[in-house]
């Protein structure tokens, strides 16, 4: 998985280490667009290698392969290849590396997929147990149903 | 939250990550703020006690119809709800409305309200009022149109309490007099929003007070006060000379020139003029007017100004080139030669909508002369004109835009503007 070592001299590379060991090798441009390493290069300036302890090896790699070629067509094609496990796993990868627009693209993504979906639906997705109670349940669609009926949407 | 190599582990194993596992609260808020119906809010909701919670402190504004029980369950779940609409109408009204221990509960339990909405609540009272002041600090928009029951002493505790009101809708709370506009003045230098039609008790005196205080009026609208005369309303103009967009003057049948002075000199930004039914007001007058204000003026209504005729008609429509929306219904002294001795500079007219209803004096000529100099004319009131009608534009072989409505005898819906 490591990459080839740049030609040029002048650009930097920087090793990041996945939680199960595995090593990528990019380009210091890259590596800033995770504000969380840039954190820790502003901290530490000849930094070599930088723990990742929170991302798989796995979701690194489409991570930095986000990083390296996002633009609106391969957004909008990004989020259709992965289950919902990955675009959860994803996000918080996301999330923890601090990757604006990864997290846009990826929340979205989710979003989409509980449009116009019914709760169980969304329960099953996302493996939630249902902790309303069946009269708690009743009530709130009732109240849903009373309270807006009618209404200009927000 | 589980630490996340347990998670890995278990992700190997297991056919799902469990989302509520994975995620924190600020993860889930990011899904839920991209969630777009209203309904997937809903559906949201009901997926889980937690999700209930992170749906519910996400609304920001609310509009229903609801009982205090019900709002005692919504300020429970809707911690920071922003805006509230309990306005009350024909297709939206229930039993018995809402009352001053609604708005008990309302002023406890949304404490970061800014924007409340009473209109037609006519159940309501002083002593709502005085809640309301004493609980939603952070108000900034407040109607309570037609909410006939409220006096001075309710609403000047609003302004007292509600100190960045920016919005104040008072329409029909005809026990208003100029006390709440002094409340107003000390309190509420930020309001910008003023509706006061229907309030007959207001007088200069009020408009006085309310021009020391409060100098960033965009929008105010005193139609139907008929009290008030050229002294009021020329403190404001002087007062909210650079703020000043909208003026609306309906029926104020002592106003006249001096008004009209004032704001040709003081409010170049003027946008949105009534002065129907103020009719001393002459042509002298409107013309400083019409140069003053011909970058920003869009909307101007002017019927039942007896006095206006051909020369500042022709000067509004020559120099006010963004003029939108024109009514100088019953204005009986002009003629065609109004439209003849509009200038033929470019750009041509932004005319709309166009009302001259019981005009006599104009003729088809005339209108055929101004359909030349504008192509966006979307609506034409001729009613009462007898000499024009239908038959007479065919002869003359008018060809009217295909967007364009004219209305000869009332059958048609008029648009909404100008009230």
């Amino acid at each position: 998985m490591a990459e080839e070592k740049s030609q040029a001299s002048s650009s930097k590379m920087l090793t990041l280490k996945a939680s199960d060991g595995v090593l990528f090798e990019v380009e210091l441009n890259i590596a800033k667009e995770m504000k969380t390493v840039q954190a820790y290069i502003d901290d530490c300036e000849d930094i070599e290698t930088i723990p990742i302890p929170n991302v798989l090896g796995k979701h690194l790699a489409i991570v930095i392969e986000y990083i390296k070629k996002t633009n609106e067509e391969y957004d909008a094609e990004f989020e259709k290849q992965w289950n919902m496990d990955d675009l959860q796993l994803l996000l918080l990868a996301a999330n923890y590396l601090n990757i604006s627009g990864l997290q846009e693209c990826l929340c979205k993504a989710i979003a989409k997929r509980i449009e116009n979906k019914s709760p169980e639906y969304v329960r099953k997705v996302f493996n939630i147990e249902n902790d309303h109670s069946p009269e708690e349940e009743a009530k709130l669609r009732k109240e849903y149903k009373w309270a807006f009926e009618g209404v200009d949407k927000d | 939250m589980s630490s996340n190599s347990t998670q890995e582990e278990e992700e190997e194993e297991d056919a799902g990550v469990c989302i509520n596992e994975a995620l924190t609260d600020d993860e889930l808020r990011s899904i839920l703020a991209r969630v777009e119906t209203e309904k997937d809010k809903e559906t949201f909701g009901l997926v889980c006690k937690r999700w209930l919670r992170l749906q519910s402190t996400e609304r920001k504004k609310l509009a229903a119809r609801a009982g205090p029980h019900m709002l005692r369950k919504m300020a429970d779940r809707f911690t920071r709800l922003v805006e509230l609409d309990l306005a009350q109408s024909i297709s939206r009204s229930f039993y018995p409305g809402v009352t001053d221990s609604d708005l008990s509960v309302i002023a406890n339990g949304f404490t970061c309200l800014r924007i409340l909405n009473l209109h037609n609540c006519k159940g309501i009272t002083d002593v709502g009022m005085k809640v309301i002041g004493e609980g939603l600090s952070l108000l900034q928009s407040l109607d309570v149109s037609y909410c006939r029951k409220l006096t001075d002493k309710g609403l000047s505790a609003v302004a007292k309490g509600c100190c960045d009101l920016r919005i104040l809708h008072l329409t029909g709370c005809r026990f208003v007099t100029d006390s709440i506009l002094e409340a107003l003045s000390k309190n509420c230098r930020n309001l910008e929003e003023l509706v006061l039609q229907g309030c007959t008790s207001i007088t200069d005196n009020g408009l006085i007070s309310l021009a020391s205080g409060c100098q960033r009026i965009k929008i105010l609208d005193i139609n139907k006060c008929s009290n008030v005369s050229d002294v009021g309303v020329s403190s404001i103009c002087k007062a909210c000379s650079s703020s000043l967009k909208t003026l609306k003057l309906l029926d104020c049948y002592k106003v006249g020139d001096e008004a009209i002075l004032s704001l040709a000199k003081f409010c170049d930004n003027l946008e949105t003029l009534i002065i129907g039914g103020c009719r001393d007001v002459s042509d002298s007058a409107m013309k400083l007017l019409a140069t003053a204000c011909r970058n920003n003026l869009k909307n101007l209504r002017m019927d039942w100004c007896l006095n206006i005729s051909d020369s500042s008609l022709s000067c509004i429509l020559s120099q006010c080139r963004n003029l939108e929306v024109l009514d100088i219904g019953c204005c009986g002294e002009v003629t065609d030669t109004a439209f003849l001795l509009i200038s033929n500079e470019e750009p041509g007219l932004s005319l709309k909508i166009l009302k001259v209803s019981n005009c006599p004096k104009i003729t088809v000529v005339g209108i055929g002369i101004l359909l030349g100099k504008c192509s966006y004319l979307e609506y034409l009131d001729v009613r009462s004109c007898p000499h024009i009608t239908k038959a007479g534009f065919d002869e003359a072989g008018f060809h009217f835009p295909d967007c364009c409505k004219i209305n000869f005898n009332g059958s048609i819906n008029e648009p909404a503007v100008l009230l």
